[in-house]
């Protein structure tokens, strides 16, 4: 993996999501303001493409940016939350056609609403609060459902990029 | 070449034993991160705040972005010219009226400062200028602290008894001390954090203060009987107890805070009005329900007054 390019990817997407348009991508759904999540799309294109230790580190910088991105919640909780999701995607992929966007969306769907969901029980209850099961599930998953949407058209702008990135036929998935 | 292949098989092995440390490390450094004190949590993210969200400044709010409603395209007709001047002579009448909006708030925060300030003069306290968060973005614990009604029988349209404000330990606020409006009493600080507290409402039922009525008979102001104001049940108003049932109170007497030294808060701070007077045949001491003079749900601009001297760390603390 180029590292380096990773983190200007990673730049890019936290002012695309953070800072040039603070809200500025959400849709109001059913009452709550669904932002993608593009920090963990990045993260799920490197699980689908690269070595499983190395998602490993990169998930849990991403997820420690995410972190600090947020007003609320625990340190820390992200990025273990990233590190691990996208550690057992990497280990999970060799029998998915990664290419397809109807497996990216899936995936995306899939795991961006598994880590939002757990993320929202584990700050309430770390808060010593009673946590809003039902209403966290409904909020993480229009928050997952956005990030699918948009998941195939990143991975594709991703692919891209495969040549500068590093990535080899065989991570293509063309041997796996 | 040989050099070269050494070398590249080098760094390969270097690269994967760091790989091993960090995949080894990293969840025992997020483990630590998590168990770190949210006081801490939040400092770190104001100093990353510059990294994460560069654009970001408290005068946003204040700014009029005049440039942008007038942007116009090349030159064009004479005809087109003048109405475009005409345009731009309407935008920035408009951006004056808004400006004027504006300053009007601003000069509004700075009378109430100054009449708090003339009030106090002479007087060894300070006052820090603070403001009221929206419960939403007032942080973790404020938002686990909404959620945590749910499961307790709080329903939607339920009073909030508790509170959050943008200065902390870093403004030397203390716990106990109180936050006010011009009109009166908003609440006590409750918990400070480095930059945000917490401040109970006077509506809170765990809230108790000292409070003395101050009756006004033909003209003249005395000072009434000493009570215990604390929040009522429902979180709406405010009662108080222990007023004598041979004292002279009637619905609309002032409840300010006691001058008695046993007090914790300054004296004379305007609680509220006594909205309701009851008393039972056989009971000894009055029931007053009185109605909060400065209501949180409507202030955003709040003060929070503080000895002058920040008091010695050996001071009880202020627990109501």
């Amino acid at each position: 993996m180029r590292w380096l390019l990773v983190a200007i990817i990673a730049c890019v997407l936290v002012m695309l999501q953070g800072v040039f348009a603070p809200g500025g991508l959400a849709i109001e759904m059913d009452g709550h303001p669904a932002q993608p999540d593009l920090l963990l799309t990045l993260g799920l294109f490197l699980a689908f493409f690269f070595p499983p230790r190395e998602v490993f580190v990169a998930g849990w910088f991403l997820g420690l940016a995410s972190d600090l991105m947020g007003n609320v919640g625990r340190l820390g909780l992200k990025a273990l939350l990233f590190c691990l999701v996208l550690y057992l995607v990497s280990h999970l992929r060799g029998n998915l056609p990664r290419q397809r966007a109807t497996v990216q969306f899936a995936v995306a769907l899939v795991t961006v609403f598994a880590i939002h969901w757990v993320w929202h029980l584990a700050t309430a209850t770390l808060g010593g609060a009673w946590p809003p099961v039902l209403r966290s599930a409904e909020i993480s998953f229009l928050d997952a459902l956005y990030t699918a949407v948009l998941a195939p058209y990143l991975f594709w702008m991703l692919l891209l990029l495969r040549s500068p990135l590093g990535l080899s036929a065989s991570a293509l998935g063309k041997r796996d | 070449m040989v050099f070269l292949a050494r070398r590249s098989r080098r760094t390969a092995a270097h690269r994967g034993s760091w790989q091993r440390v960090l995949f080894a490390a990293l969840p025992f450094v997020a483990l630590g991160l998590l168990l770190m004190p949210q006081g801490a949590t939040d400092r770190l993210r104001l100093w990353v705040s510059p990294v994460f969200s560069p654009l970001q400044n408290r005068t946003e709010v204040a700014a009029l972005d005049i440039a942008d409603r007038m942007r116009r395209a090349g030159p064009t007709s004479p005809q087109a010219e003048a109405a475009a001047t005409r345009q731009d002579v309407a935008t920035l009448e408009n951006a004056l009226a808004e400006a004027t909006g504006l300053l009007n708030e601003k000069e509004q925060i700075i009378r109430d400062l100054g009449r708090l300030q003339a009030d106090l003069d002479g007087l060894p306290f300070r006052l820090t200028p603070a403001r009221l968060l929206a419960p939403e973005i007032a942080g973790g614990q404020a938002a686990a602290r909404l959620s945590e009604g749910s499961g307790k029988g709080i329903r939607k349209g339920g009073a909030v008894i508790v509170r959050r404000i943008d200065r902390g330990a870093r403004e030397a606020i203390e716990r106990g001390e109180p936050v006010l409006v011009a009109a009166g009493l908003v609440g006590v600080v409750d918990e400070v954090g480095p930059v945000t507290s917490t401040v109970r409402l006077t509506t809170d039922p765990r809230t108790n203060l000292m409070v003395q009525i101050i009756t006004r008979r033909d003209g003249q102001w005395r000072a009434g009987p000493e009570g215990v104001a604390r929040g009522s049940d429902d979180g709406t108003a405010v009662t108080v107890q222990g007023i004598p049932r041979t004292a002279d109170v009637a619905v609309g007497d002032f409840v300010v805070t006691s001058a008695s030294p046993e007090s914790l808060l300054p004296p004379y701070l305007i609680v509220g009005r006594v909205a309701q007077c009851d008393l039972k045949p056989a009971a000894l001491f009055h029931t007053l329900v009185v109605e909060p003079r400065a209501s949180a749900a409507d202030a955003r601009e709040v003060y929070v007054l503080a000895p002058e001297v920040p008091s010695h760390p050996s001071r009880p603390p202020a627990r109501r």
